[in-house]
C-alpha cells in the first residue's frame, strides 16, 4: 500500500508508508513514550517493540489507534533493523526515547546512565 | 496585587472541579482522545514529546511570594524539581502526569492562580513591562490595564473560538520592555496634549512564519473607551480573519490583506456602534470600577531615602563580582534611594528560563525580606525584584549567589531567549538550548561579554518563533535539512521601541558551524565600532548587513 500515512507527528511532516517500522505513542497516564509490542500490549523499551512493515504496519497501527485506554497519538516511525530511529526524525526519536539532551538527569537516559 | 473576588474564586474552583470530572471520563474511557483534548487545552495541558507540559498562568508577569512558592511546590511535588518561565511570562512544567493535573490545577487555585487560556485560539496572557509599577515615566502602573483586559477576555463568550490565538502587550513608557509592535495588539499608554491618559493603539505585528511589525490603527484612545476598542477590533478579526490556512489566520494577515486603512475604517464602525450607546450601553468599564481595580497597584510604602547609598557604593568599591551584577542587572526606579533587580535566569550551560523548586523558594524569601513579596516574570525569560532599596541590594545579591541567581549577565550575549526546541516541542525541527548553552560557553568569559555590551541573541527552533529570533539583534532559527540540524542566522532585528525584524544573512550554518558564525558577527561589531558605547544594534543599523555578512561567510567557506 502507498497511500500517505502518518509517518511521524509534529516537527516531520508526512511521508510514504516505506520501510521498516515501529509503532509509537504517549501514555495517556504519564505521558512517557510507549511502543507496540507483537503481542498487541505497549512496552516503553524500544526494544522490544515489535517492527512491522507495509499494510502489516498499517494495520497494527489501526489496532493501536483503537487502543485509547492506555496510548495518546500512536504512529509509524522509521527503525533500522536494530530498533534504532533513522530517517529524517532519527534526532527527534532519539530524544523521545532517552529524554531531553539538556537534562541527562531525566527520562529513560538517566536509568541507562549514558545518552 | 489584585486579589480574587468570591466570584473569581468561585469560577477558578468551578473550572477546576470541572476539569477533574473530564479527566475522569478520558481514563474510564467515555470520551475519546479527540473529544478530550481541546479541553485539557483550554486548561493549560498540551502533550509534548516526553510528558505532558502544563502552562500556568502569570498574569502580566506578576507574582506574590506566596505564590511563587505555590509554584515551587508543584515543581517540587508533581514535576522534576523545576518550572521554566515562558517568552509570555507565564511558567510551564514539563513533567505533569495528567492524572495529577486536577490536584495542581486545585493548588493553584488556592493562591488565586489557573492555567486557563493559556492556549487554544483565545485572547492569551496579556504581558507588560516587567518593571511596571517602578519604571520611571509611566503614565501610570500598566498592570491596571492588564488587569482590566484580563477580567474582561477571561472566558469572554464572543471570542472563546477565534480564528487563531491573540496576544496583547501593554507598555506605559516611552521604552519598550514588552515587545509591544510584534503583538496582535500592541498598547503603548500615553498622554495627550490636555495630559489626559489614553493609548497608542498598534495591532497586527507579530512573528512565526510571516514576521510583521504592527502598525499604528489609532494615534490617541481615551483610556475609558479603551474595552470598546478592544473589542471593536477583535469583532472585526473574529468576523474577517482567516479560517481556512492556520498559517494564515493570526490577525496580522487580515490587516496585511485589507490595508491598515481599510482595517482602521472596518474597527472604527463597529467603535462607533458602541459609541452610539452612551455609557450605559457600552461595555466600558465605569471609573468608579476601573479605580476598583487600581487601587490593587498602588505603590508600596516607599521610604523617603537619599538618591544615593554610602553602603551600595562601597559595596561595589569592594566586590567587583557585585559591581558587575550591579552595572547590569539593576535598572533605575522612579523613587530615590531604590532599584529594580533582573534576576537572571540564564547561567552558563543551564536551559534559559528554568528555575529549580530550591531557587524559587530562595527568591520568595528575598522578596519577602526585602522586597514588598513582589516578583516579576519577563518575556526574556528572566525574573525581576521591583522595588529593591539600594541600601540592602549586596544583601539581596550575596543570598541570590547562594542560591545560584546571581549571574551578572542582564542583557548581555549570554543572556538569550530559546524556546524548549527538540528537547521537548513537538513542533521542533532542531534543538535550541544547546546552542544557546554553547554560545554561552563560547562567551563564559565576563569581561569579554561586557566589552561586547548589549547584544541580544534569541534562537527559534522552527519557524513558529516562540524563541523570538526575527527580533533578536542576532536571530538563529533551526531548520531541518533531511533529518539534520541546520541554524539560519538573521541580524538586526530588535523588540523594542524601535522594533525591527531581522535580516535573514546567507545560507544555513551547520550546527558545528552556528557558534563560530555568531563569534565571527561579533569580531566584526567590535572591529567595526565606533566607540564601546555604539551598542551592537546601533552598529548594524549604521554600516548594514553587508559588513557582517562578508566576515561571516568568507571565513565560514
Amino acid at each position: 500500500m502507498t497511500a500517505p500515512v502518518k509517518i511521524a507527528a509534529g516537527g516531520v511532516k508526512k511521508g510514504k508508508n516505506t520501510g521498516i517500522k515501529v509503532i509509537t505513542a504517549n501514555d495517556l497516564f504519564s505521558g512517557e513514550v510507549i511502543y507496540w509490542k507483537a503481542d498487541g500490549s505497549w512496552t516503553e523499551d524500544l526494544v522490544s517493540a515489535v517492527i512491522l512493515e507495509g499494510d502489516a504496519a498499517l494495520e497494527a497501527l489501526q489496532k493501536a489507534a483503537a487502543d485509547e485506554s492506555r496510548a495518546v497519538g500512536p504512529y509509524l516511525m522509521d527503525v533500522e533493523v536494530n530498533h534504532t530511529p533513522s530517517g529524517r526524525g532519527r534526532l527527534r526519536e532519539e530524544i523521545r526515547d532517552a529524554g531531553p539532551t539538556i537534562h541527562p538527569q531525566f527520562g529513560r537516559q538517566a536509568q541507562r546512565g549514558v545518552y | 496585587m489584585y486579589q480574587y473576588d468570591d466570584i473569581d474564586k468561585a469560577m477558578v474552583k468551578d473550572r477546576v472541579a470541572e476539569f477533574r470530572r473530564q479527566v475522569d471520563r478520558r481514563i474510564s474511557g467515555d470520551i475519546t482522545e479527540d473529544e478530550f483534548k481541546p479541553m485539557r487545552l483550554m486548561n493549560g495541558l498540551y502533550l509534548q514529546l516526553h510528558a505532558y507540559m502544563l502552562r500556568v498562568a502569570i498574569p502580566y508577569g506578576t507574582l506574590s511570594s506566596d505564590q511563587l512558592r505555590v509554584l515551587a511546590s508543584i515543581a517540587r511535588d508533581y514535576d522534576k524539581g523545576y518550572g521554566h518561565v515562558s517568552t509570555r511570562q507565564n511558567m510551564q512544567f514539563n513533567w505533569p502526569k495528567l492524572i495529577d493535573t486536577p490536584d495542581i490545577l486545585d493548588r493553584l487555585a488556592d493562591a488565586e492562580m489557573h492555567a486557563i487560556q493559556t492556549s487554544g485560539n483565545c485572547i492569551r496572557n496579556t504581558t507588560t513591562d516587567p518593571f511596571a509599577g517602578a519604571a520611571a515615566g509611566e503614565v501610570e502602573d500598566p498592570r491596571i490595564t492588564c488587569e482590566i483586559i484580563r477580567q474582561w477576555s477571561t472566558f469572554h463568550p464572543e471570542f472563546s473560538f477565534l480564528p487563531r490565538k491573540f496576544k496583547i502587550a501593554v507598555s506605559a513608557t516611552e521604552e519598550d520592555r514588552a515587545a509591544i509592535a510584534v503583538h496582535d495588539i500592541g498598547l503603548q499608554m500615553i498622554r495627550n496634549d490636555a495630559g489626559e491618559p489614553g493609548f497608542k493603539v498598534l495591532v497586527g505585528g507579530g512573528q512565526g512564519r510571516t514576521p510583521y511589525i504592527a502598525e499604528e490603527i489609532r494615534e490617541f484612545l481615551p483610556q475609558a473607551e479603551l474595552l470598546s476598542y478592544l473589542e471593536a477590533i477583535l469583532r472585526v478579526y473574529n468576523v474577517d480573519g482567516r479560517r481556512d490556512n492556520i498559517y494564515k489566520a493570526r490577525i496580522k494577515i487580515l490587516v496585511n490583506e485589507m490595508g491598515v486603512e481599510d482595517f482602521r475604517v472596518a474597527v472604527e464602525r463597529e467603535f462607533d456602534g458602541f459609541r452610539a450607546m452612551g455609557p450605559a450601553g457600552s461595555i466600558d468599564l465605569p471609573e468608579a470600577e476601573r479605580a476598583r481595580i487600581a487601587q490593587y497597584f498602588e505603590a508600596p510604602a516607599f521610604e523617603a531615602l537619599p538618591e544615593t547609598s554610602d553602603a551600595f557604593e562601597k559595596a561595589k568599591a569592594s566586590d567587583p563580582l557585585f559591581a558587575a551584577w550591579a552595572r547590569f542587572n539593576l535598572h533605575p526606579h522612579k523613587e530615590a534611594g531604590y532599584a529594580s533587580a533582573t534576576i537572571s535566569l540564564k547561567p552558563n550551560d543551564e536551559p534559559p528560563g528554568d528555575v529549580t523548586a530550591d531557587q524559587m523558594v530562595a527568591l520568595a524569601a528575598i522578596a519577602d525580606r526585602y522586597g514588598f513579596s513582589d516578583i516579576r516574570t519577563t518575556h526574556e525569560q528572566n525574573m525581576v525584584l521591583p522595588h529593591l532599596k539600594l541600601d540592602d541590594l549586596y544583601a539581596v545579591w550575596q543570598a541570590l549567589e547562594a542560591a545560584g541567581l546571581g549571574s551578572a549577565n542582564a542583557g548581555l550575549i549570554s543572556d538569550i531567549i530559546a524556546c524548549p526546541g527538540l528537547d521537548y516541542c513537538n513542533l521542533a525541527n532542531t534543538r535550541s538550548i544547546p546552542v544557546a548553552n554553547r554560545i554561552q560557553s563560547r562567551f563564559a568569559d565576563p569581561r569579554r561579554q561586557a566589552e561586547i555590551g548589549e547584544l541580544k541573541i534569541k534562537i527559534s527552533g522552527c519557524i513558529n518563533a516562540c524563541g523570538h529570533h526575527h527580533v533578536g539583534h542576532i536571530g538563529i532559527l533551526g531548520v531541518d535539512k533531511k533529518g539534520e540540524e541546520f541554524y539560519q542566522l538573521t541580524l538586526g532585528g530588535s523588540a523594542d521601541e524601535d522594533a525591527a525584524i531581522g535580516e535573514i544573512v546567507g545560507r544555513g550554518l551547520s550546527t558545528d558551524d552556528v557558534v563560530n558564525a555568531v563569534e565571527r558577527v561579533v569580531d566584526s561589531y567590535l572591529a567595526l565600532r565606533l566607540s564601546p558605547d555604539e551598542r551592537f544594534i546601533d552598529a548594524y543599523r549604521r554600516l548594514g548587513a553587508e559588513p557582517f555578512k562578508e566576515a561571516l561567510y568568507d571565513k565560514a567557506a
